[in-house]
């Protein structure tokens, strides 16, 4: 079981770098997003002083957005979920390293360079350990959240938009929760990380089973 | 029980069963709402302070209660689908995704439209305005879900689904909007308290609510009728020897 | 002929996009068998095979001898990944499937020698079906689902692909196949064929 996580893992792995498209696309995005804050705000730095944290998190949302379509359409559509289906693969395995793949590629360089992406929005430095925490509670629940609703548009008319639709106002929760965590961790309090990791153990236990069983259905 | 209820859970037999019901909905809704109507417009007093503006209310309140209520049937129709696989069930939760949409954006309009007399603008970002906003968004996807998928039975599941992960996700997501707002309170002229109710307005309120709730199954088992005849056309359309 | 089935299938009915596939399908396939499933484009051949490896709903009844809890099979998509070259592909499902044995014999039974170090993707289409073969042999699965196997392929893959089905066949295993191509190569006995309408 636990050789044949790996072996998935490492096959989801090697299947990002290859694919350079797939591996720079969401953190390209991301940087190209934020580009875009800067120039809307004219040259009051005041403003985007303020809003550097929440533009950070924008922009991780939508290079989620944007990455989360590819989670399960390359599997699907060639055929190799129907083999893992057919030959009675654990899909819990499959749909796990698909998640934490998708997490390392998309969302783990922006939680590792957020304080400097902070520095770059003029923000102030204090923040820059709150963010990089909220960025950590924060981003596994975009993966994972996203997970059962990348599932469930496989083989939908249009699905890129569709999914874009669906997903964000399940993404609203997490993007408050972390904004709002920025802002109470220099005031010394961190409900809200704590409400991010109490609905993050949620979604590890219930999410992926659900995915499953989205999955399976998909395949019919 | 369970044999009993798969009885009745066949759509054809359903809406044998159902057509008196249908009809009378049907009476009930319009004479409930008209009564209520006049009540609202006409017999009830004016607020002493919000003056004419409070009969939106009438409309705006129940229409509130009703694309709750729906979305509550949507998903504990899909769960039982899910469980039981009844299609009646599947069929019932997607024709109430429409009349779910126009209730809510009723319950929009009539609230941004009573909100600019009383509170001096169109749109609060004030929590339960957004989290209705998000309910509306959430309606819409279902919509979109079904249009996507009418050319296959795959939609069914997927529906259904997306009905369950959203109804687990409504509560966590009006949590997250009601803490955002108690940190953030806008500077509105929003009055807290809201309006005193006397039992002069409780009366049109309810009986406009009990209307919609009629107009509701009227029009939800209407269309579950009409989706049953399509159903039964595509069938023997597809027929392999006919 | 032994009496011990491989897989039994009693009126076998499947609804799928609201409409009726096939209606009550009865056929058994024994060891050293092949059944071959005849029936026009659309009429459900592929929806059989889904139905008997258990990923569509069904009504009837599937039978499978005890022991056998997967399948072996080859579809239109031929289920690889693009960017995987042929030695991670081969490596990636042996290391799934528990296959003890070096999958050097295979790469040269199919002759995929020059390729080894080559991305899927820019592999041609015989090519990839003999990958699609290549991770059949390393399943050991007893019964193999087989759709279309043959079409779209070179007399010289088509002998190759026959041949490795035969040996299946005579090491005790069984096949299902959704192609009238070729069946006078196998033996008369050991064909079924079964018609869908």
């Amino acid at each position: 079981m636990i050789k044949l996580f790996f072996l998935f893992l490492l096959k989801d792995f090697k299947n990002y770098l290859l694919d350079s498209n797939k591996s720079w696309f969401a953190i390209s995005f991301f940087l190209l997003c934020l580009l875009i804050f800067p120039l809307t705000y004219g040259s009051s730095v005041d403003l985007l002083k303020k809003t550097a944290i929440a533009s950070i998190w924008i922009c991780a949302l939508f290079s989620n957005l944007i990455s989360l379509e590819s989670l399960f359409k390359e599997d699907y559509q060639n055929g190799v979920l129907l083999q893992y289906r057919i030959n009675n693969i654990p899909f819990f395995i499959i749909v796990m390293t698909k998640c934490i793949s998708h997490w390392v590629f998309t969302s783990l360089p922006i939680i590792f360079f957020s304080p400097i992406f902070l520095i770059f929005l003029s923000g102030s430095s204090n923040d820059a350990m709150g963010l990089f925490f909220s960025l950590l509670f924060g981003t596994p629940l975009f993966s994972l959240v996203g997970m059962p609703i990348a599932a469930l548009t496989l083989g939908a008319s249009a699905r890129g938009p569709l999914l874009i639709f669906l997903s964000i106002p399940f993404f609203l929760p997490i993007i408050i929760f972390g904004v709002l965590g920025v802002n109470s961790f220099n005031n010394g309090s961190y409900s809200e990380y704590y409400l991010l990791c109490a609905i993050l153990s949620i979604s590890i236990v219930i999410l992926p089973y659900i995915t499953i069983k989205i999955l399976w259905e998909s395949l019919k | 029980m369970l044999k009993y209820f798969h009885k009745y859970a066949n759509p054809v037999k359903f809406l044998t069963i159902v057509l008196p019901v249908r009809k009378i909905m049907g009476i009930l809704s319009l004479g409930v709402l008209s009564v209520g109507l006049i009540f609202a417009l006409f017999l009830s007093p004016p607020d002493y302070q919000q003056k004419e503006t409070v009969r939106i209310m009438y409309i705006h309140v129940p229409a509130a209660w009703m694309s709750l209520m729906i979305y509550a049937f949507i998903f504990f129709s899909s769960v039982v689908f899910l469980v039981w696989k009844f299609p009646l069930f599947l069929i019932l939760a997607k024709e109430s995704v429409t009349i779910g949409v126009i209730f809510t954006f009723t319950a929009l309009l009539t609230g941004s439209l009573w909100g600019k007399p009383t509170w001096g603008t169109y749109w609060v970002w004030d929590a339960r305005l957004t989290s209705f906003l998000v309910l509306f968004f959430i309606y819409l996807g279902l919509k979109l879900i079904m249009e996507s998928f009418s050319y296959s039975s795959k939609g069914d599941y997927t529906f259904a689904y997306l009905a369950l992960i959203g109804g687990f996700n409504l509560p966590i997501i009006k949590f997250s909007v009601d803490w955002w707002n108690t940190l953030h309170q806008p500077a509105s002229i929003l009055r807290t308290g809201g309006i005193s109710i006397n039992s002069e307005m409780l009366i049109p309120l309810f009986l406009m609510a009990i209307g919609f709730l009629f107009l509701f199954i009227y029009i939800l088992l209407v269309s579950v009728d009409i989706n049953l005849k399509k159903r039964k056309i595509m069938y023997y359309k597809n027929k392999p020897n006919n | 002929m032994s009496k011990e089935y491989l897989l039994k299938v009693k009126n076998l009915s499947c609804e799928r996009n609201y409409k009726i596939i096939f209606n009550k399908l009865s056929f058994n396939l024994y060891p050293r068998n092949i059944v071959f499933i005849d029936g026009n484009n659309g009429s459900g051949k592929t929806t059989l095979l889904l139905c008997v490896s258990n990923i569509l709903t069904y009504s009837g009844e599937v039978l499978i001898k005890k022991g056998i809890d997967n399948f072996g099979y080859v579809g239109h998509r031929n289920g690889l990944y693009d960017t995987q070259t042929v030695d991670s592909f081969l490596y990636f499902w042996k290391n799934i499937f528990n296959y003890k044995k070096s999958y050097q014999a295979i790469i040269e039974y199919f002759n995929l020698n020059k390729f080894i170090d080559v991305p899927v993707s820019s592999l041609s289409f015989g090519q990839k079906k003999k990958l699609s073969f290549a991770r059949l042999i390393m399943m050991k699965s007893k019964i193999w689902l087989l759709d279309e196997p043959l079409s779209g392929l070179d007399k010289k893959t088509k002998k190759i692909i026959l041949k490795l089905i035969q040996e299946h066949l005579s090491l005790g295993g069984g096949a299902l196949a959704t192609s009238h191509e070729r069946i006078s190569y196998f033996d008369k006995n050991k064909v079924t064929r079964v018609k869908i309408d």
